[in-house]
């Protein structure tokens, strides 16, 4: 037998030649050298290509692993949000919330050393943890909320509004309806226990919004104020008035040996914000969300509620750069035709027009990259946009 | 009719990859942690094979999963799972190296502080410190073209079958094997007289 060519031999040594072959070819190698050398030094030269590779340790992939699960379910961010919805139930019915007890500033200052701070050595969790208590006092209408043990880390400031709640109550309304002035319409659907009663079903809009304070650990305080949602149910009419909420979360304490990753082209609707004395990032998200509560009435009568939101959410975070350590950059990223990719664009959106056209213009076939603390220059209006251009 | 009952069954019994992935898809964070810790250091070696630095295959890593669960409507389950996360794992390795060889990196601060600076930044394979012949081979590999280094990569460091990587990658049998006759010739050209090393 002549010498089977390359690709007979690779086929023998990857197990896939056919099995007809394999015998001829196998006694072939026995009285040929030069066929047994090659495919031995292939063999050998593959092994130790493939046995030389170090995976590296487990952390980094545990890290990303978090990393990624939290980018999928980006919507999971808000769940913090679920609570505030049940509080706008509250308010439907006619609850007024009433927190208090805010702390002190020596006592923030202790409780942030001891708080719940989760990070890995590479991202910061920002993480919030709350557990809020409903307790109805004897009237039924005072609710007081406690949330204590907030684990953010991070400073972010953000507005809250909810709009377009659809609301479906099924069991007999309440009786203690409270009717407000001004109050956009939201009608209801009731029916009376023994099934009888009529079914009315319809749609409202609902934007309240409340203060909200979050100390990096220990005790959280919050406050709704503005204009108290009162509305309740009279008869089968509800009437609501617009509400505000607006959520304030500070840190207080520095994060030390933290690497924060913005991962700016993942962020499917973002702006930014440098209207601080720190930079930050504002994120928009528009957030369905679904809230159902069922509830115990004075007279032992279930009350069953699901209303779905539509939210939209400001949100701005801000971040000591000293205090975290962090380096944080932006890429732009430009073909060979200046155009820019889909995260770019939507950066690009946001810079004034001066400097949109000068960087697509310049820096075609390239990816620019902006630290953080340079992202002012492109924002400040009246900023310098260079006169000269070049490619 | 016995037979065709038990093949719908058989039909519609779900991968238990698939299952998970649905799961994950779902914030439930048990599965795609299992998920993940399943594939993810298969992944990132493919990565890493595929391109020229650890920064780049953590990158495409994290962009094979999410990919994966993003696009999880398009996927179609008579593949096998892991075929589909190498085959979104070689292609965005392949379009990152396509990317770079384009791409120039300029930092803001240096272009605008000075202008027309521009910084152009080589990216140097690495080097198997000590190990020469070895980092030939690194080498050698790194030279391949894309296409010829996903097919080589899935076989010699993943070990799949040539069928295996006609589903990772999309392709038909045949062009397996000629990739890989391809790639492997480069190679021991690339390697020239220290092939002899080897026998």
């Amino acid at each position: 037998m002549n010498c089977p060519d390359f690709d007979t031999l690779m086929r023998l040594l990857d197990g896939e030649l056919e099995e007809e072959k394999v015998k001829e070819v196998s006694e072939h190698l026995i009285s040929c050298s030069r066929c047994r050398n090659l495919i031995d030094s292939q063999r050998n030269l593959e092994g130790s290509w493939r046995d030389s590779f170090v995976t590296p340790d487990s952390g980094k992939f545990r890290s990303m692993e978090w990393r990624i699960f939290n980018r999928i379910n980006r919507r999971s961010r808000w769940k913090t949000f679920v609570p505030a919805a049940a509080g706008i139930i509250a308010v439907l019915l006619g609850v007024k919330l009433i927190l208090d007890n805010k702390p002190s500033l020596d006592r923030v200052t202790d409780l942030s050393r001891r708080s719940r701070v989760e990070y890995t050595t590479d991202t910061v969790q920002l993480r919030e943890e709350r557990a809020e208590s409903l307790t109805s006092t004897d009237d039924g209408l005072d609710f007081e909320t406690t949330a204590p043990n907030a684990g953010v880390i991070a400073p972010a400031e953000g507005d809250v509004s909810v709009g377009d709640a659809t609301e479906e109550i099924i069991g007999e309304p309440l009786g203690y309806g409270v009717t407000t002035d001004g109050a956009p319409e939201l009608s209801q659907a009731a029916a009376d226990e023994e099934g009888s009663g009529e079914s009315l079903r319809g749609a409202g809009r609902l934007i309240q919004e409340t203060d909200r304070q979050v100390i990096a650990g220990g005790t959280v305080t919050e406050s709704v104020s503005g204009d108290r949602g009162s509305a309740g149910l009279s008869g089968y009419e509800v009437e609501c008035e617009e509400t505000e909420i607006t959520e304030e979360t500070m840190l207080l304490g520095a994060v030390e040996d933290i690497n924060l990753e913005v991962q700016v082209d993942e962020v499917s609707d973002i702006t930014l914000s440098l209207d601080a004395d720190t930079t930050g990032l504002a994120t928009v998200e528009t957030v369905p969300s679904v809230v159902s509560t069922s509830e115990e009435t004075q007279d032992n009568r279930t009350l069953n509620q699901s209303c779905e939101y539509h939210s939209r959410f400001n949100e701005t975070s801000y971040y000591d750069m000293d205090a975290l350590k962090v380096d944080i950059h932006i890429e732009l990223v430009f073909d060979a035709d200046g155009q820019p990719d889909s995260s770019t664009a939507l950066l690009l959106d946001s810079l004034f027009a001066g400097w949109s056209d000068y960087i697509s213009f310049v820096y075609r076939d390239t990816v620019l990259v902006i630290p953080l603390s340079d992202i002012r220059q492109l924002f400040m209006e009246g900023s310098t946009v260079p006169a000269e251009t070049t490619e | 009719m016995l037979l065709s009952v038990l093949l719908v069954m058989a039909g519609k019994e779900e991968n238990p990859d698939i299952q998970l992935l649905r799961k994950a898809k779902n914030g439930d964070r048990d599965a795609f942690g299992e998920l993940f810790r399943k594939y993810e250091k298969r992944v990132f070696r493919v990565a890493r094979r595929m391109c020229g630095s650890d920064d780049e295959a953590w990158d495409i890593t994290q962009d094979a999963f999410i990919r994966a669960m993003q696009a999880m409507d398009r996927y179609d389950t008579q593949y096998r799972f892991f075929t589909w996360i190498y085959r979104i794992t070689t292609n965005l390795a392949i379009n990152y190296a396509k990317k770079k060889m384009r791409r120039r990196e300029v930092h803001f601060e240096e272009a605008y502080s000075a202008e027309g600076q521009q910084v152009i930044e080589d990216n140097v394979a690495d080097r198997a410190a000590g190990e020469q012949l070895l980092g030939e081979v690194s080498r050698a590999v790194d030279k391949l073209t894309p296409a010829l280094k996903a097919v080589f990569v899935l076989r010699v460091d993943q070990q799949l079958s040539y069928s295996e990587i006609a589903e990772s990658l999309d392709i038909a049998m045949g062009t397996v094997m000629s990739r890989l006759n391809r790639a492997r010739l480069k190679i021991r050209e690339e390697l020239g007289s220290m092939l002899g090393e080897w026998e």
